[in-house]
């Protein structure tokens, strides 16, 4: 379970303050696949950051399984990121020069897992997401939707309860962006929270619940 | 984050370098190689026209060093065959040799105001009254001496009068004045060899400069073996062309430091762009959960390692550009390039420098990039 409570965050801009977070507290229990809805500068990322240990909020607290996240010290944070915390980016964030085999491993390199499991592991998502035979193919030459199955598989090779995923199919297109949201839908089904960062309402509508935000305020925070 | 994971992404990482990053090297290794050659260089070719001259230039007109013994060198020179017109003592008194005049009166010269001199061409003063010292008076029993012309009107002394020079207020000897000198100082001058026969039984200390007039190279190397247990300095012409190589060789250390402090500066905008283009990457990383240490260990790692092999490389060039430069100057001067001393010390220095100030830049560009948590996920976002 993910506790949010009463989290704003400031950022400088300038002489001025821009708040981009006001007072929000959400809860998010275990295995929910919920949608955090809202325009540009909304402030819907800037709630995800603070949610996964990225940033660290101005006022309030977050809270993961009842511990206080947001005292923790930065390798902490790392190490929590690392261990629970999967992140899947519409820009995919892979590194174009490495092979798929190596982009998946390197959450697995970063949480120190041995190099005799890690083959297993790869091969799993591998076959899950059905990019076996891209393994040795360097992400460059990957097209929009095996680039996203291969972050997704980079999201989930080190077995993490919660998964935020940020405008995941904002760069694909409708077919991709059917198939993501089906994988995303069956993460839920396997236990995990899937928290979905997005402004497509047509995606948010296939959650369990919309958070919508707006000017960094909740507005409102409705099951579906 | 294991050690060996952490070195695979830093080779990975080595072998992902863009060419333009490349270039950045490229540049560093030009700089480096040229500084390293132009200093190296800068010693040799010293060296190098030093011994020509030495061997072949035949306008060696002054070897001067210091004796403590110049009695005992006067006979050694003169066993060599160095006439002694080719000798010039310059004695530094460090004691009062005081002179009384026919009326007794003292005259006490300032420290360093007796110029013993030889009967050289060297000696060429204008005189007022009387003559210059001649070769006649350069024997043991010579009493001929020269005294300036301030001394003269001071104590109203002239051409033939008699003045007696004591140490310590023995009286040693009569000397009697042949000339007076036009020049505005108290000097006054005396032949060696009376002048060294006075402190002959005194065993009063004596130090000497000697100065040897050599119109025949060869005669300076017949010195050689004598003489390379002194302090040798050379003057007139040979001087010269020393000035000028010592010029040229300071200029060649200044462009090779400056070629050192453009490398530098050329490594740490290197180091600076690495970083920028692989910020989302760094990015990524902590994202995904990788601590601080180890994303700063991953690239400096890199950056070091490039580095370290790019210095390998410019060693590597210098030595064959100094081995050809080695043998141009060996063909052509016919002299033996020696090894130079402090290259070692100049390399590590070169070496040193930069890696302190790439890793500044490295740790200041880095820096921000790691310890702004919010600006990492920002960026993450905006990228």
């Amino acid at each position: 379970m993910i506790r949010i409570e009463h989290i704003s965050m400031d950022y400088p801009i300038g002489d001025s303050v821009c708040h981009a977070l006001q007072d929000v507290s959400i809860t998010i229990p275990d295995g929910q696949f919920i949608s955090i809805v809202g325009r540009s500068g909304s402030g819907k990322s800037t709630l995800l950051q603070i949610a996964s240990g990225l940033a660290v909020p101005t006022q309030g607290k977050v809270y993961y399984q009842d511990t206080c996240i947001s005292d923790f010290s930065k390798p902490l944070l790392a190490e929590h990121r690392s261990k629970t915390i999967g992140f899947i980016f519409h820009s995919f964030y892979l590194e174009p020069e490495y092979d798929v085999y190596t982009n998946i491993e390197i959450p697995l390199m970063i949480a120190g897992v041995p190099k005799a499991e890690r083959a297993a592991k790869i091969n799993a998502q591998l076959e899950r997401f059905d990019i076996k035979e891209k393994a040795n193919v360097k992400a460059k030459k990957l097209s929009g939707g095996e680039r996203q199955r291969v972050c997704i598989a980079r999201a989930l090779i080190n077995e993490p309860s919660v998964i935020f995923a940020d405008e995941p199919c904002g760069n694909l297109d409708g077919e991709n962006a059917e198939n993501v949201m089906n994988i995303l839908g069956q993460l839920t089904k396997e236990g995990k929270t899937v928290v979905l960062v997005t402004h497509d309402m047509e995606a948010a509508v296939r959650t369990q619940r919309i958070v919508r935000l707006q000017n960094g305020r909740l507005i409102s925070d409705e099951m579906l | 984050m294991k050690c060996s994971d952490l070195m695979r992404l830093a080779i990975k990482e080595t072998a992902l370098q863009k060419f333009k990053l490349l270039l950045g090297l490229l540049l560093w290794i030009s700089l480096i190689t040229v500084a390293l050659c132009i200093y190296r260089f800068s010693f040799s070719f010293r060296d190098c026209l030093y011994q020509y001259l030495r061997k072949y230039n035949s306008s060696i007109t002054a070897v001067d060093y210091v004796t403590e013994e110049p009695l005992e060198d006067l006979k050694k020179l003169e066993q060599i065959g160095i006439d002694s017109e080719d000798i010039f003592l310059r004695v530094q008194n460090n004691y009062h040799l005081k002179f009384l005049t026919q009326e007794n009166v003292e005259i006490t010269l300032p420290l360093n105001n007796v110029e013993v001199t030889a009967i050289t061409s060297s000696y060429d003063t204008t005189m007022l009254e009387g003559r210059t010292l001649t070769a006649a008076d350069d024997t043991k029993d010579g009493n001929a001496v020269v005294i300036g012309k301030p001394l003269a009107e001071a104590y109203g002394i002239s051409v033939g009068d008699a003045i007696t020079a004591s140490i310590h207020g023995q009286k040693l000897r009569t000397l009697t004045v042949c000339g007076i000198s036009n020049e505005d100082n108290t000097i006054i001058w005396i032949p060696a060899r009376p002048y060294l026969s006075i402190h002959e039984n005194t065993g009063v200390y004596c130090p000497a400069t000697v100065s040897l007039t050599v119109h025949n190279p060869a005669a300076y190397y017949d010195l050689k073996e004598y003489l390379d247990s002194k302090e040798i300095m050379i003057y007139s012409e040979f001087e010269k062309g020393l000035g000028i190589i010592e010029i040229v060789s300071e200029a060649f250390w200044l462009i090779s430091l400056l070629c050192m402090f453009l490398a530098m500066f050329s490594m740490m905008n290197y180091c600076s762009i690495f970083i920028a283009e692989r910020n989302s990457y760094i990015v990524l990383l902590k994202t995904l959960g990788m601590k601080e240490m180890s994303v700063s260990f991953l690239f400096y790692s890199v950056i070091i390692g490039l580095f370290f092999i790019a210095y390998i490389i410019s060693i590597l060039l210098q030595k064959i550009v100094y081995l050809h430069f080695q043998a141009v100057f060996t063909s052509i001067l016919k002299v033996t390039v020696e090894s130079v001393d402090h290259f070692a010390a100049f390399a590590l220095l070169c070496f040193l420098i930069n890696v302190i100030f790439v890793s500044i830049a490295f740790f200041g560009k880095i820096g921000k990039l790691i310890h702004g948590e919010d600006m990492a996920a920002v960026r993450l976002q905006d990228n």
